[in-house]
């Protein structure tokens, strides 16, 4: 069930289980929330990105295992942009980017982010991952890449996506979100890691 | 005059870099402004050098030329330092609260440049043709821990002694103690490397004051050590302790270098000045640095001795002037409540909210350092995540206090 932002500003102000409460900061205006109507938080852009190094690499193929998968910093280049400088995106350029706000997700509450529909108009896709998963704590990443025709100027502290909140089922309390992205202020790339059965559907059959 | 061109050419080569450089990507404008103002710097150099063909002198030439170059040595450093203070290793949420406090205690045309350095112990760099820049460098591999930046108190502390004139202060004291320290215990001792000095032609005799005078030079530059730890103390509280031992204890294998105190008598003085503070100093502090090995030559083994004594004698003196200068300046002191709540916050694995001091944040983030069973209970953080996390909540709180800060929030 999606939470309301007046629910929302409820869990922020008093959180249900003071030991596993719902945090975020900076912390939103309380009040604008209580009354917004909306069922959603804004989230405001953070001070780092990160730019893939496309010369660098020839591709990205996690199929083949007699490579060394490439390290981040391999793969792409972190950049600091202070409040007050822009960043700008160009046509068709992908980078990550990070929320300035710290989100803790408690072991009740899932969230989802979504890009906000008037930057979408202007061509700015927001995030593609955008599921967040109970017991997350830390900035999101984003993925940023512009599909308008003409670049984007963004700075940091832009309302740039929303973040919804989804009551989950109650389940094991431990059982929360361990992924490496848990606890980063800076856009995080990751690894992708095949399961089994994709390692074994991915084999050549002769 | 091959040599004029030569040195013009140098400049002019030093300055298209310069123009390069000024193309970077910068965290902050006061990176730009350093280079600006090294570009004027040489600007003017190749100025002076284009006139001086003018000159029929070739010795005056010469000598021009080669301070020019001594200019073109001297900023090279400065150079590459600007350089380093760009790259994305660096903590830059600590830039802003650590510029605030840089222009609380030196006052609001201070310039900050925090950088990298492949040198492992932190320093500070001043220039005079570029008066306001503060430059302190810190290693490479530690400028993205946030908890070593409880040394920039120290580091600050060179800039206030500076400019409080406090060496010209205290050096009659110094030379006072020297001699006495000299013309007491040592006496003996110093009297048999300089049979001719006697207490009367110790000040006078140009011949024996040459003999004793680094004992001067050493007391001075060792007190002024000794300030910067207890300003480092003195703004910082536990961090600073913290922070001073996990970058120099034990301390290094090796002969005591004269100019510094001793880091086990420099760990004793910020123990007695804990107490004045009601800083909690760690149980065993002391016991955590080793004392260096004795100077070889037994000349300047004696002269330390003697600066050590006269240094002793002052103590007191130094503390009292950073202590006196911090409150003046309405430098912030640790605010134990402030640091409980967030390390509250941290234990939840979240940044604190609103505007804190850089002390508060810091020292709290040493207190969760120090705790064992921090987020044992949170199966999301990895062990050997930890000190990532901490790092990053601790400049994650730097950030919002900047967030509120730009806002005008109280």
């Amino acid at each position: 069930m999606i939470v309301r932002a007046d629910k929302i500003a409820q869990q922020l102000e008093k959180p249900d289980n003071p030991s596993d409460p719902l945090i975020i900061r900076p912390l939103p205006n309380i009040e604008e929330l209580k009354t917004s109507g909306s069922a959603s938080i804004d989230m405001r852009l953070g001070c780092w990105f990160q730019v893939f190094r496309g010369p660098r690499v020839s591709h990205f193929d996690v199929y083949d295992n007699t490579l060394t998968p490439p390290s981040e910093s391999q793969l792409t280049k972190h950049h600091y942009v202070p409040f007050g400088k822009p960043f700008v995106l160009h046509p068709r350029a992908f980078v990550l980017a990070v929320t300035l706000e710290w989100i803790r997700l408690p072991s009740g509450f899932a969230g989802e982010v979504v890009g906000r529909s008037s930057w979408g108009r202007h061509g700015l896709i927001i995030a593609t991952a955008t599921g967040v998963h109970p017991g997350f704590t830390g900035c999101l990443t984003l993925e940023l890449t512009n599909l308008g025709e003409v670049p984007i100027t963004i700075k940091p502290g832009t309302t740039i996506c929303q973040l919804f909140l989804h009551t989950v089922l109650a389940g094991d309390p431990k059982n929360v979100d361990k992924s490496r992205f848990v606890g980063r202020r800076t856009p995080t790339l990751g690894a992708i890691k095949l399961d089994k059965i994709a390692l074994k559907l991915s084999e050549e059959v002769h | 005059m091959d040599f004029i061109d030569y040195a013009k050419q140098r400049y002019e080569a030093a300055i298209a870099e310069i123009n390069r450089l000024k193309n970077s990507e910068f965290p902050y404008d006061q990176i730009r402004e350093a280079l600006v103002a090294l570009e004027d710097l040489f600007t003017r150099q190749v100025s002076s050098l284009k006139k001086l063909k003018l000159t029929s002198s070739p010795s005056i030439a010469k000598n021009a030329c080669g301070q020019t170059l001594a200019c073109l040595f001297g900023y090279t450093p400065f150079l590459g330092f600007i350089v380093r203070a760009t790259n994305v290793r660096n903590a830059f949420e600590v830039y802003s609260p650590a510029l605030r406090l840089a222009k609380q205690l030196l006052g609001p045309d201070t310039k900050l440049l925090l950088s990298s350095e492949w040198d492992y112990s932190p320093f500070i760099l001043m220039t005079p043709e570029l008066p306001n820049f503060v430059l302190i460098g810190v290693p490479a591999f530690e400028s993205s821990n946030p908890l070593i930046m409880s040394l920039a108190g120290h580091e600050l502390g060179h800039n206030a002694w500076s400019k409080e004139m406090l060496g010209r202060k205290h050096d009659p004291d110094i030379k006072k103690e020297v001699l006495t320290a000299l013309m007491g215990k040592h006496w003996a001792e110093f009297t048999s490397f300089q049979p001719t000095a006697t207490h009367a032609n110790l000040t006078t005799d140009m011949f024996v004051q040459p003999a004793w005078l680094p004992a001067f030079a050493y007391a001075s530059r060792q007190l002024e050590e000794i300030f910067c730890d207890m300003m480092g103390l003195r703004i910082f509280g536990e961090a600073f302790l913290h922070a001073f031992a996990y970058l120099l204890s034990p301390g290094i294998p090796g002969e005591r270098y004269p100019l510094y105190p001793s880091v086990v008598i420099r760990a004793r003085h910020l123990e007695a000045a804990s107490k004045l503070l009601g800083v909690d100093c760690p149980t065993g502090y002391q016991d955590l640095f080793s004392k260096e090995q004795d100077i070889t030559s037994p000349a300047t083994r004696l002269l330390c001795s003697v600066a050590d004594d006269a240094t002793a004698q002052l103590v007191d003196k130094v503390t009292k002037d950073a202590f006196r200068i911090a409150d003046d300046k309405g430098l912030p002191t640790r605010d134990p409540a402030k640091v409980q709540k967030i390390v509250e916050s941290f234990a939840m694995v979240a940044p604190t909210d609103g505007r804190n001091t850089m002390t508060d944040i810091i020292n709290a983030g040493w207190i969760c350092k120090k705790r064992d069973d921090l987020w044992t209970n949170v199966p999301q953080i990895r062990p050997e995540t930890k000190s990532q996390v901490l790092a990053d909540l601790i400049l994650k709180s730097l950030e919002i206090t900047e967030f509120y800060d730009r806002l005008g929030s109280p």
